[in-house]
């Protein structure tokens, strides 16, 4: 198998808050002690509840944030090691396109200095052809490039946040949930875009999302997270669950087709504080297979099954 | 019609207009006092004191039979200037110090805020009356004294700007693109906070013009015989009976440059809020 373009060893974040005058210190774990690769050309996919850390893990492999233990190799560069100014050049080979459309673009900004700006802020020159061409790419027309963020729908934006973040021709683009606050009509038209600017370009996605239907209609491979930890990586869409969570969150999504309706088991029990991980599976509180090893260790994530599963009873 | 900048757009609305004429027309008559007014403003006729209003003079003499007209213009001269002025004077110094204070944070920050709070807490009088103490009676003191006295709020402003504009996704979206903290905070944080200040430095002149009247009242502004609308009402109050002129056009220009200026603030401000029109474009 050849390099992967991604690959992260134990990569753990805690934020601390408090601390002050008026209140104890407490440190909340968003990501613990994650360790993955991310193969060239491949899309993976990390799906899980908000609050989860899918997207602190997003902005941890991009370095947007700083990281409390372990290490991202991007292309055989260690990241977390890397000074700012080769860091700043390292970045227009990554990207990222954000989950709020609204947000993401400065209002003072007309789309063409949106598009210029990578281009402006990596020191190269803007050859002349790009706005409108980087617009058309996205299936934009070019009038548009005079418009300022506020004149557009949320559909638009989400497709100048994708043209911006291809500008420089990343290797890696990391998609924060891009689809989840649009309309669904527009979320299909925004996948079918990524799919065809992933065969044009070679790119190689991060797909994070909540929308285990949507992981596995878009991605090669499927990492599920809870409350900061990974629990399993599904090999294809076609694998059958093994961890508990993850055959949860597949019964929980609804079915189109009526006939194949069939009841929702909602999951019972509470999700554990970040703030105060319990010290065994994170799951335990929730899950109908819970031991009392699972309450007292933390199970790994094996390699011994069909695929890496972290838990002691596997279905 | 978009193309046109916001202070222009502004004049299209019905109040806005008004208000934006009658500041045109303050602002002329300030600029060119000299080449319009019907005499010199330090022109005494003793004969014609206290004369009410008539062909020869518009709007009446004063106590020594100057013009009173021509010390309006003049004093819209002394009181535009000191204002805008200082004005100017606390947004810069403002902009930079809370620009700094939300990007440092921490105990700069801190440091800075209690400074700042410290200059609000001190009546504006007082600290007129201590530079004219240590500078001497004149404008220049005023000058000052208004910018200390508006300092902490246009730093407040643009610390507060600054910080909510800080959590944006367009800011984490520049520096994912490899931006540095320059180009963040130029091209991106100062010109999105840019609009609420320029907006509170128009409501804040209309506000520091009273502040110089007042200042100039207790005859701590120009000094005579160079008229400022104040140190005209201050001469004026020992014969609101005998000659009410004297007091009362200062006063009404005061008063009307003031309401103009706020109503044309108003109008300004809805023409740039971005956000509202977000609303009426959704």
């Amino acid at each position: 198998m050849s390099e992967p373009l991604i690959r992260t060893e134990g990569l753990t974040k805690r934020f601390r808050s408090g601390g002050g005058l008026f209140s104890r210190e407490r440190v909340m774990t968003a990501v613990r002690d994650v360790t993955l690769e991310i193969a060239r050309g491949e899309v993976l996919g990390v799906v899980g509840e908000s609050g989860c850390g899918k997207s602190t893990l997003a902005r941890l492999i991009l370095r947007l944030i700083e990281t409390t233990e372990g290490s991202v190799v991007f292309d055989g560069t260690e990241l977390t090691a890397l000074p700012p100014t080769a860091l700043r050049a390292m970045r227009k080979r990554m990207a990222m396109v954000f989950q709020d459309p609204y947000s993401s673009l400065d209002p003072r900004f007309t789309l063409a200095e949106v598009l210029a700006e990578p281009f402006r802020v990596q020191g190269h020159d803007l050859p002349n052809d790009a706005v409108p061409a980087m617009l058309a790419a996205v299936g934009l027309p070019e009038a548009l490039a005079t418009s300022y963020p506020h004149q557009l729908s949320g559909g638009q934006r989400q497709r100048v946040g994708i043209a911006r973040a291809l500008a420089l021709h990343p290797d890696l683009v990391v998609l924060d949930e891009p689809t989840a606050s649009l309309d669904v009509s527009i979320q299909a038209q925004i996948i079918a875009l990524l799919a065809d600017l992933r065969d044009k370009m070679g790119l190689t996605y991060l797909f994070i999302s909540h929308d285990l239907g949507l992981v596995r209609y878009f991605c090669d491979r499927i990492v599920v997270m809870y409350l900061g930890s990974v629990v399993e990586v599904l090999p294809n869409t076609q694998a059958a669950p093994r961890h508990p969570y993850t055959d949860a969150l597949m019964r929980s999504g609804f079915a189109p087709d009526p006939a194949r309706r069939r009841e929702i088991v909602p999951l019972g029990g509470e999700i554990p504080s970040p703030f105060a991980l319990p010290a065994g599976c994170a799951f335990a509180t929730r899950c109908a297979f819970a031991s009392d090893r699972c309450r007292r260790e933390r199970p790994p994530l094996s390699q011994g099954l069909s695929h890496p599963v972290a838990c002691f009873h596997p279905l | 019609m978009s193309a046109w900048p916001a202070p222009l757009r502004a004049l299209r609305w019905p109040v806005g207009g008004i208000a934006g004429a009658w500041l045109i027309v303050i602002v002329a008559a300030a600029l060119f006092a000299p080449l319009i007014s019907p005499y010199a403003y330090d022109a005494q006729a003793l004969k014609e004191a206290y004369g009410s209003a008539s062909a020869a003079h518009w709007l009446g003499t004063d106590e020594f039979g100057r013009d009173l007209l021509t010390r309006l213009m003049y004093g819209a001269r002394t009181s535009l200037s000191v204002s805008a002025i200082a004005i100017s004077l606390s947004v810069a110094c403002g902009m930079v110090l809370g620009a700094a204070a939300a990007w440092f944070g921490g105990p700069f920050d801190r440091t800075v805020m209690v400074v700042v709070d410290l200059t609000w807490s001190f009546p504006e009088i007082l600290i007129a009356l201590i530079l004219v103490a240590i500078i001497g009676p004149g404008t220049t003191g005023t000058m000052i004294a208004i910018a200390v006295a508006y300092l902490a709020q246009f730093t407040r402003l643009t610390r507060a700007q600054i910080m909510t504009l800080k959590g944006e996704t367009f800011i984490e979206a520049a520096r994912s693109l490899g931006a540095g903290n320059t180009h963040i905070l130029l091209r991106h944080l100062l010109p999105n906070a840019f609009a609420p200040v320029l907006v509170a430095a128009m409501l804040a002149t209309g506000d520091a013009i009273i502040l110089e009247a007042t200042l100039g009242f207790f005859g701590l502004g120009a000094q005579p015989p160079v008229p400022s609308w104040g140190g005209m009402m201050s001469a004026g109050s020992a014969l609101v009976f005998k000659a009410p002129w004297i007091i009362v056009f200062p006063g009404l220009a005061v008063a009307a440059t003031v309401l103009a200026i706020n109503l044309y603030g108003d109008a300004l401000i809805a023409e740039l809020d971005i956000r509202s029109k977000l609303r009426g474009a959704g």
